[in-house]
């Protein structure tokens, strides 16, 4: 199965292969529910290279498989077949024990709903990231500091997730994500819960984390907006890759535009099939 | 079908009720267990044997104490369930939604209700049977008697009093439910879990502030309990103490949480280690929003602790040296006058009774002497008109280990003995006679409280003063018993030579006169000696002492306070234990998201443990550490006042109850880790 399917409809820019090896590497990953009578193909061989300071969306419908696909990236589900490499370790053969280390050094989350935990500061929660891989306490504040300054969320570190607003919530936990300088910053639908404005913000401290502090991010998400604002758009269909589209030199508004054509077609496209 | 709901409710939640089954169980099996003592087989056979009633008070104080006990269970059962029953406010509501009616959802509950009680009193019942088997031999053990051959016994009295007294519980928590029920508005059940995420942040400064006054009102209790010596329990002194204490320890746990955040999150390089953050707000949460459980909690603790080490320790000053106390086989005590207590001072009213002559009355006068008595020996004691023990006191510059004695009897004279009357008695309790030169005398004890004055005398050589001059005391205290009594009760009596004596009776009357007997062997004396020396109306009588009698009270002291003491202790630290343990549980299943959030970051399934292991640590210990806290200060106060006074080291009792907490709380400590272990490692899969 090829690594990219493109289909005539939208304007594709060609296969995705960068010179240095990828953080990430998605090899005919397939994903398989239920039992002999009802198999039901959730990922359906899917594969793709996220190179080095990359920022990349996926996108799909509902049912389309992304967040099977996410969980399987993230460690958290292991997918039935086909192999996932980050940083060029196997994370589909790795032992339980293995994979929170793994997780912990390699991996920052940024989630739908911030889940920040409610019991602890702004300060604290951005801290969890490095506590739990040992770090040196004198480095942590120093570290976190620095963080909270560059996102813009200084006034939060000694605020409870109670007394923020979800903008800030948001981005204390995109603090969380990138302060262990993990190889990888996978989000989930982050804009998901957030307003327009703070959505706004929210997309733009990502756009921030990877072009000033070049961080390799994967976002998963339904909002062609939120799309728009990475340098490539996977777009995944009943567990397959249908098509990928390159911001290159596009203006973040003709690159909406294609983003939006693609969702248009995939959409009718599910109409049809209705 | 809600029957069917019902059960499989209680199985699916299997984990939220074990705690709580688990102390119903015990709460039914003690109460069970200590009601039948009053009704073993034992204790029937020492009844019909003994004149004492202390069987039956025994069982009288159980009872009393039961009703306690049932009020401390009743509260932990109804919370308990109320703890439960709130976790599940949104499984109500969406019963509700999907149109079950509200006397329906009662019913479920009722039902849950109805199978939990009928299990754990059903169990409980059958548990508490087999305890109390086990209870009889305890009590042979404690009465010193061997168990007269194994009978099964069953208390029909106690199983209806755990009938009636769960029943009634199971029934109030039903209405509670049914209530809880009722009243809840539909938004609200289904919205119970936003609610219930509230957290509570205090103040730092504030907290700062009041945890240093909780300290200061701590000490100032402990300071005043010291002062107040814990004998008198009711004066200004002992109720400050109490109220500061309580109000020192809820202001503690009210700002404990508070406290040890602003100084934890100071302390950088300690703080920001692994999942200490995250350990230490979760437990300081559960402190803020439950500080006035952990209040009771820690004051039932102390209570526990304090009844039990106390309890267990007086028993040593009522019944350890009975055998040595109770030298003869009956004592008769005859003073020339009777004392009545005004205001706490001790009023004289003469008696006109030739107190010298007891002991030919008793041989004239009392019926069948002859056949009852193979041999006395009557002591007079007479008061020395030329010191008092106060001047004694000051003379060897000694007071008694209990202050206040010592201003008692400051005023009383020097009693004295003569010598051949005192080697009579010796001989009659089966010691060695004693000698002394003319000028000597010798000073007889053996009360812990006036022993530091006895010895001071011997060492300072005391010079008595006598009608017939000075006299210097012997170079040994004579460690004896002057008459049978419940206690050591010998206190500083001088035994002088015959002409003293006789120079003083040629003055006065002996104050005090004991007629120590021996019985003829084989005779049946010891039922009716006290009749008939009662029927003979011996002038100046003041008491007739049988060793039996005495042997008897303190076995029967020995099984109440035990008993008593054991019955308290179990019941507190169950029911505290238990509170602790549930509160637990349930902030353990309410944050099972922030488990898996943490997992999702990369903690690996040691580091949570390792969490919840703290928590648990710390929960249970915080309260227990300042109940202990509070027990060492009121055993330490005790030890000075009382314990010292009657001889007693309270080292092996507060083993003892130091064992008991260790078995009950650590058990309870234990399941609550094993039990949230496990629920947050099967969430995590």
């Amino acid at each position: 199965m090829p690594e990219v399917i493109t289909t005539p409809s939208a304007n594709v820019t060609g296969s995705v292969r960068s010179a240095s090896s990828p953080i990430l590497s998605v090899r005919n990953v397939e994903k398989v529910f239920g039992g002999r009578q009802n198999l039901m193909y959730a990922l359906a061989g899917v594969g793709f290279d996220v190179a080095r300071g990359e920022f990349v969306a996926i996108m799909g419908p509902s049912g389309s498989g992304k967040t099977t696909l996410l969980n399987c990236i993230s460690t958290i589900d292991r997918p039935s077949s086909g192999r996932i490499l980050i940083n060029d370790s196997d994370i589909t053969t790795m032992s339980k024990s293995k994979l929170s280390a793994f997780r912990r050094d390699e991996l920052g989350f940024i989630f739908q709903d911030s889940n920040l935990l409610d019991t602890l500061t702004g300060m604290e929660n951005i801290a969890l990231a490095l506590t739990i891989k040992g770090a040196r306490p004198a480095i942590i504040t120093q570290r976190i500091e620095d963080i909270a300054r560059t996102l813009n969320v200084t006034d939060s570190l000694k605020q409870y997730p109670g007394q923020m607003s979800g903008g800030q919530k948001q981005r204390v936990a995109a603090a969380r994500a990138i302060v262990a300088d993990p190889s990888l910053i996978l989000a989930d639908e982050p804009t998901g819960a957030l307003d327009s404005r703070n959505a706004t913000i929210m997309l733009e401290t990502l756009s921030m984390l990877n072009k000033s502090l070049n961080a390799t991010i994967l976002m998963v998400t339904h909002d062609a907006y939120a799309a728009s604002f990475s340098d490539r758009v996977l777009f995944l269909s009943d567990g397959k890759l249908f098509n990928e589209i390159r911001q290159g030199s596009l203006t973040r508004e003709e690159y909406f535009a294609r983003i939006m054509e693609v969702v248009t077609f995939l959409g009718g496209e599910a109409y049809h099939a209705a | 079908m809600l029957l069917k709901l019902a059960a499989r409710n209680m199985r699916r939640s299997f984990r939220d009720y074990a705690i709580y089954f688990v102390t119903l169980l015990i709460a039914v099996t003690i109460f069970y267990a200590f009601n039948s003592v009053g009704d073993q087989q034992v204790m029937h056979d020492i009844a019909a044997s003994g004149k004492t009633n202390i069987i039956e008070f025994t069982g009288y104080m159980m009872n009393i104490f039961s009703v306690i006990v049932a009020l401390v269970l009743g509260f932990l059962v109804i919370y308990a369930n109320q703890l439960l029953i709130s976790r599940r406010k949104r499984e109500f509501g969406i019963y509700l939604v999907l149109g079950m009616k509200p006397g329906q959802v009662s019913r479920i509950l009722l039902y849950e209700t109805v199978f939990v009680g009928l299990g754990s009193l059903v169990l409980g019942l059958a548990l508490g049977i087999l305890i109390s088997q086990l209870l009889s031999f305890a009590t042979a053990a404690l009465f010193g008697i061997p168990m007269p051959g194994y009978q099964f016994s069953f208390s029909p009295n106690a199983c209806i009093a755990t009938l009636a007294c769960f029943a009634a519980i199971y029934v109030v928590v039903a209405i509670f439910n049914v209530i809880t029920v009722r009243h809840c508005k539909l938004i609200d059940l289904m919205g119970a879990k936003a609610k219930e995420q509230k957290i509570v942040i205090r103040n730092p400064w504030v907290c700062l502030a009041l945890f240093v006054v909780s300290i200061a009102l701590i000490a100032i209790a402990y300071w005043q309990l010291d002062v107040n010596g814990m004998v008198l329990m009711f004066d200004a002194e002992f109720q400050r103490a109490t109220v500061f204490m309580l109000v020192g320890t809820l202001l503690f746990f009210f700002s404990l949480s508070g406290f040890a955040i602003a100084v934890l999150t100071r302390l950088r390089g300690v703080y920001l280690k692994r999942l200490r953050p995250f350990t230490t707000r979760q437990v300081a949460s559960k402190f803020n929003t439950s500080f006035v459980s952990i209040w009771v909690v820690c004051v039932l603790l102390f209570f526990a602790i304090t009844t039990f080490a106390t309890g267990l320790g007086l028993i040593d000053a009522f019944t350890g040296d009975i055998e040595e106390s109770n030298p003869y086989d009956a004592t008769v005590l005859v003073a020339d006058h009777t004392t009545s207590y005004e205001g706490g001072k001790a009023v004289r009213e003469p008696v006109d009774a030739d107190t010298a002559q007891t002991g030919a009355f008793l041989r004239q006068h009392v019926a069948g002497w002859n056949d009852l008595v193979s041999q006395s020996a009557q002591l007079d004691i007479y008061d020395l008109p030329t010191i008092t023990y106060g001047e004694v006191m000051d003379a060897v510059d000694t007071g008694l280990a209990d202050a206040m004695s010592s201003e008692s009897i400051a005023n009383s004279s020097v009693q004295v003995i003569g010598l051949t009357q005192f080697n009579d008695a010796l001989a009659l309790a089966g010691k060695p006679t004693v000698t002394l030169a003319d000028d000597q005398y010798l000073v007889t004890n053996n009360m812990a409280a006036s022993e530091p004055v006895a010895h001071a005398i011997v060492t300072q050589s005391m010079l008595l003063p006598t009608p017939l001059g000075d006299l210097a005391p012997a170079s040994h205290v004579e460690q004896v018993q002057l008459g049978d009594f419940s206690m050591a009760s010998n206190g500083l009596n001088m035994v002088v030579p015959d002409e003293v004596v006789a120079s003083l009776a040629s003055q006065e009357r002996p104050s005090m006169v004991y007629v120590n007997v021996n019985y003829v062997p084989g005779s049946n004396a010891d039922d009716l000696f006290d009749a008939r020396v009662h029927d003979a109306n011996v002038p100046g009588l003041t008491n007739i002492i049988a060793r039996s009698d005495m042997m008897e009270q303190a076995s029967g002291m020995r099984v109440m306070i035990t008993y008593l003491a054991v019955y308290i202790g179990l019941v507190l630290l169950v029911a505290t234990a238990a509170v602790l343990a549930i509160q637990l549980l349930s902030l353990t299943i309410d944050s099972l998201g922030r488990y898996r959030l943490l997992g999702k970051l990369g903690c690996d399934s040691s580091m949570l443990t390792r969490s919840l292991l703290e928590q648990v640590l710390i929960y249970f210990i915080a309260p227990l550490a300042l109940a202990v806290c509070h027990s060492a200060c009121a055993i330490a106060v005790l030890s000075e006042s009382l314990f010292s006074a009657l001889g007693v080291n309270p080292l092996s009792s507060i083993a003892m109850a130091a064992c008991l907490v260790i078995a009950i709380y650590g058990g309870y400590m234990l399941i609550t880790y094993l039990t949230s272990r496990s629920t947050v490692k099967q969430a995590m899969s």
